[in-house]
């Protein structure tokens, strides 16, 4: 008789059985079979009429700083500014390499988005905190302006994104915790420097910490922030501080 | 949605706290153990000695246990190394049927063994 019969939680075997049913539900998956395109949505979904062939995540940015948040464990907040630059860094260089030059996106009314959309070569769209005002926003753009050209980063927070996610049927996103949300759309915000719209609906005392502009790396330092976007409860006024935004550019 | 990773590593974090009873446990009868034998040597009683040791040797039952513990942890690590090189999901969810079914077999000729 075994004289300790403390035993491990987890076998070998249930573990395996997880993950075979895991893998074959789709609840489970594995990252290199990650399609670098995936989007796909559902009857009735608000962004009905949007290309099916749309980038909605970046994965570079997404895996360095999952890497960096593993690594270092992710109450580490202190060490977060070096995995910023590091995966800022990194995409910067990629757009350059991909020769994707900046251009002003700016934009006066909703109306008027699909003509801002039509007269760039190639946008970027940053979607933060999925919430009511950016599903209509996103909405009405993937109605209007349907393109294959559109590139979309979205950085969902844990908690709201998921289930938006899902109800769209939307697989792959830059999914980080809400209070890493701002940060994230800045990084993206930098990234592609100024062809972008950018939706800040959290607190607008995160986008103002001094630290910021001097965590940045050399390459990048010329760009500028929108450090005094406040917070906006509505889609006219994010427009309004976009509009303001391009015009002090 | 989660990864292989994901899922492995949350079930060794699982497994962490029985592992770490196991500790306590065999550092707490090594303790007991030597306490009762320096005082069995103080008082010279002869049947404290006796229990010293008797208790000092508990620890070596709970070490096992944490070893075979920590080799369960090893292995459940283990797989992500096929897992890393599974293309696609298909593929992964093959290899493991197989991996399940030698440990199936494994296990069952061991207890048959018995």
């Amino acid at each position: 008789m075994r004289f300790f019969t403390i035993k491990p939680r987890r076998t070998l075997d249930s573990v395996v059985c997880e993950l075979i049913t895991g893998l074959e539900s789709g609840k489970v998956i594995i990252e290199q079979a990650l399609p670098k395109r995936e989007f796909h949505h559902t009857e009735g979904s608000p962004v009905e009429g949007l290309s099916p062939s749309v980038d909605l995540y970046h994965p570079r940015l997404a895996f360095e700083l999952k890497r960096e948040r593993s690594s270092k464990g992710s109450t580490l907040r202190g060490n977060w500014l070096e995995s910023e630059r590091k995966a800022f860094s990194l995409l910067y260089k990629e757009l350059l390499a991909q020769s994707m030059q900046p251009a002003t996106f700016r934009l006066t009314e909703l109306a008027s988005l699909d003509t801002q959309l039509a007269a760039h070569d190639r946008v970027w769209l940053v979607v933060t905190q999925l919430g009511a005002a950016q599903l209509t926003i996103f909405s009405y753009i993937a109605k209007s302006a349907p393109r294959d050209d559109l590139r979309i980063l979205l950085a969902g927070d844990a908690s709201q994104a998921p289930a938006t996610m899902e109800k769209w049927g939307l697989q792959r996103y830059v999914r980080t915790a809400e209070e890493d949300v701002p940060r994230v759309a800045m990084l993206a915000m930098l990234a592609v420097a100024g062809n972008m719209v950018f939706w800040q609906f959290s607190s607008e005392d995160r986008l103002r910490e001094p630290t910021r502009e001097h965590s940045l790396p050399k390459e990048i330092s010329g760009l500028r922030f929108v450090k005094d976007a406040p917070l906006v409860e509505n889609v006219e006024s994010v427009f309004e501080i976009l509009w303001e935004s391009a015009k002090r550019r | 949605m989660r990864t292989p990773a994901e899922v492995i590593s949350q079930a060794i974090k699982e497994n962490r706290f029985p592992e770490y009873m196991l500790y306590i446990f065999a550092c707490l009868f090594v303790v007991a153990g030597m306490a009762l034998i320096v005082w069995s040597i103080y008082v010279r009683g002869t049947i404290t000695g006796v229990a010293g040791v008797a208790l000092s040797g508990l620890s070596w039952p709970a070490y096992n246990a944490t070893r075979e513990l920590r080799a369960v942890n090893v292995m459940l690590r283990m797989l992500e190394v096929p897992l890393s090189m599974a293309q696609t999901s298909e593929e992964a969810a093959k290899m493991l049927t197989e991996t399940f079914a030698q440990l199936f077999t494994r296990e069952m000729t061991k207890r048959a063994g018995k």
